[in-house]
């Protein structure tokens, strides 16, 4: 019987998404199938109800268009003046088919690190120093996978794929090569990463919000490796013709944050969500052990969670109960303009005073800045120069920074907590304003 | 440092930086607070790597973020250029608020925004990589501090590199004997 050598798996993003040999045996994997077990959006589908999507075809996406920006980017016709000399040697001993494989295979990898309900936990418990990335190096590099690595032809380098599945931003000792930036770039970089294209579109579609989709058809066709507008080294940027879908890009990302990602609820689920994994977890944080990560998914938990809804005696009976009853906490402040002109840090004046009213349990904060000032990146114009986007493009500039600070309180103290901000708003923003 | 008063100085190196005419924009932040910090020793708490275009702190671009949603910072846009960074009325609020912190590092900010201010994109990349390899190899020549910029930036030869890195050490020598308490040379 032949052996079929591609196989094709149906998406509702990118209709087909393609694997061979080598590869299927990476998507059948024991930690790249843990992804069908752990949720996109962690709790979000108590918002969105359809926002129930995993991990593994997000990571089936990553894939798919990470080997179509880089058969893009690295079309012959495509690469100019000093950037193909400078790359010269990818059509040399094979080079072009490797690192074509690990950019695919360093984007299907590229989350196998993820706790459940992905990011929710993430930041408040895991043990000093790691993150999802430092777990996806380290099941990349572990002896589970490598004997997967090292039985393809020809065999992968086990780092190559953990460098360009998170960046030099999460393996801030590794030397990069420019090469290796770029490629990092094309998965996980903050203009173009396809990472990023691909959770807009997706999680767009299963939230049922049209605000994540964009052209990604055009922007794709459009990226380039550039030489930068003000420096010698070459980067991604993109021709002059796909400057719009690129605006579209980083608007989605906007809206989606700010509609999505960032509402309130949602927020305080993973709130709730994270209180009741403090109290069920036997150390209050996750291991990091590569046979405990591989057995812990979602499942597990929800299951644990509605068992300890129904127990009072069980450890985190009262969170089960916010999450499964419906019982989250409520906004009582978010950060706001004439606020922050009042006080720069309006956020911490409320919390705090807030405390003192209503008692430390009762009152929540949740903050959080995830991007950097502006995006820029080099656009290659009609007339054959190179510029910055941000020269080229008000909307790219313009964009204003996602951001979150909400102070939320108790759901039985909600109406009374909002009179009291009402009457005291002014009087606690001026009260903390107390020079060193 | 902790998170206000790290803000607080960032924002006085902006304004020091923008009253000498530097275009401010990220570039000059990131690569003059990598001087202020590993050139001089002021203690910003955040890791510089070498990337793209030298060093560069991820942290800190975390923090540029921070500071533009709090409003303590603007875009200031100026096409057909790229955008500068400018500290806010609400920025200038905060920076009054630590007046000790803003003159406990004033001399260390006042010479990173007098050397590296005027400079543009591209100096002020070969000034930080040299610092940044200075740093790295404390105990090496210049000859092989020059070789490991080669290694780093290939596309930098090797008089620029040995170039650059006379003018780190004349840099540092000279925070040193002008009395900049945490210059080393």
């Amino acid at each position: 019987m032949a052996t079929k050598v591609l196989h094709e798996i149906r998406d509702p993003i990118h209709t087909f998404i393609r694997v061979d040999a080598a590869e299927r045996s990476i998507v059948d994997s024991e930690p790249v199938q843990r992804l069908r077990d752990i949720h996109q959006l962690a709790l979000t589908y108590l918002v969105y109800p359809g926002a129930t999507h995993k991990r593994f075809e997000h990571s089936l996406g990553v894939m798919e268009l990470a080997g179509r920006v880089f058969d893009v980017v690295t079309d012959p016709r495509n690469l100019r003046g000093e950037v193909k000399e400078q790359f010269a040697d990818i059509d040399t001993g094979g080079n072009r088919d490797y690192w074509r494989r690990v950019v695919r295979l360093a984007a299907l990898c590229h989350d196998i690190g993820h706790l459940p309900f992905s990011h929710a936990a993430e930041r408040d418990l895991l043990p000093e120093g790691w993150d999802h990335e430092r777990l996806t190096v380290q099941l990349i590099l572990s002896g589970e996978m490598k004997e997967l690595w090292e039985k393809m032809t020809p065999p992968m380098r086990p780092n190559d794929i953990a460098k360009l599945a998170v960046g030099k931003k999460k393996m801030k000792d590794e030397q990069f090569t420019i090469w290796e930036l770029i490629l990092s770039e094309i998965i996980v970089g903050e203009a173009f990463g396809v990472d990023r294209m691909d959770y807009l579109l997706r999680d767009s579609l299963h939230a049922g919000v049209g605000y994540g989709r964009f052209d990604h058809y055009r922007l794709i066709d459009t990226l380039r490796i550039l030489p930068s507008a003000d420096s010698d080294e070459p980067q991604l940027g993109i021709e002059e013709g796909g400057l719009h879908s690129a605006e579209a890009l980083l608007l989605a990302r906007y809206f989606m944050f700010t509609q999505v990602y960032f509402h309130p609820v949602r927020r305080a689920y993973d709130m709730h969500l994270k209180d009741f994994l403090r109290q069920w977890l036997p150390s209050g944080i996750f291991g990091t052990e590569v046979r405990e990560h591989l057995d812990m998914t979602d499942s597990h938990i929800l299951q644990t969670m509605r068992s300890a809804q129904g127990d009072p005696t069980s450890k985190g009976n009262e969170a089960a109960g916010q999450i499964l009853g419906r019982g989250h906490y409520r906004v009582l402040w978010k950060t706001n303009p004439p606020d922050l002109a009042q006080n720069p840090d309006a956020g911490s004046a409320i919390f705090e005073a807030a405390k003192v009213e209503f008692g430390e349990e009762a009152i929540r904060r949740d903050q959080h800045n995830p991007a950097g000032p502006v995006i820029d990146f080099p656009i290659k114009l009609y007339d054959g120069r190179t510029v910055s986007s941000l020269a080229e493009s008000e909307v790219l500039a313009n964009i204003p920074p996602a951001a979150i600070d909400y102070v939320f309180v108790q759901p039985e103290l909600a109406a009374k907590a909002r009179q009291w901000l009402d009457e005291k708003r002014l009087d606690v923003l001026d009260r903390s304003l107390a020079k060193e | 440092m902790d998170g206000a008063k790290r803000q607080a100085v960032i924002l006085a190196l902006l304004k020091e930086l923008r009253e000498r005419d530097s275009w401010c924009g990220e570039t000059h932040v990131q690569k003059s607070a990598h001087f202020l910090q590993d050139g001089l020793g002021v203690p910003l708490e955040t890791e510089f790597v070498m990337y793209k275009h030298g060093p560069f702190s991820f942290e800190l671009r975390e923090l540029l973020g921070e500071l533009r949603t709090s409003h303590l910072l603007e875009v200031e846009l100026k096409p057909p250029y790229g955008p500068r960074l400018k500290p806010t009325a609400s920025g200038f609020a905060l920076m009054d608020r630590f007046p000790n912190t803003i003159s406990r590092y004033s001399r260390q900010v006042k010479f990173v925004a007098d050397k590296l201010g005027p400079r543009d994109v591209l100096a002020l990349e070969k000034i930080g990589t040299a610092l940044y390899v200075t740093r790295q190899l404390p105990t090496a020549t210049q000859k092989q501090r020059a070789d490991e910029i080669r290694q780093l930036k290939p596309r930098v030869d090797k008089l620029t590199a040995l170039a650059a890195l006379r003018e780190v050490a004349d840099l540092l020598a000279e925070a040193s004997s002008s009395g900049i308490e945490e210059a080393t040379a």
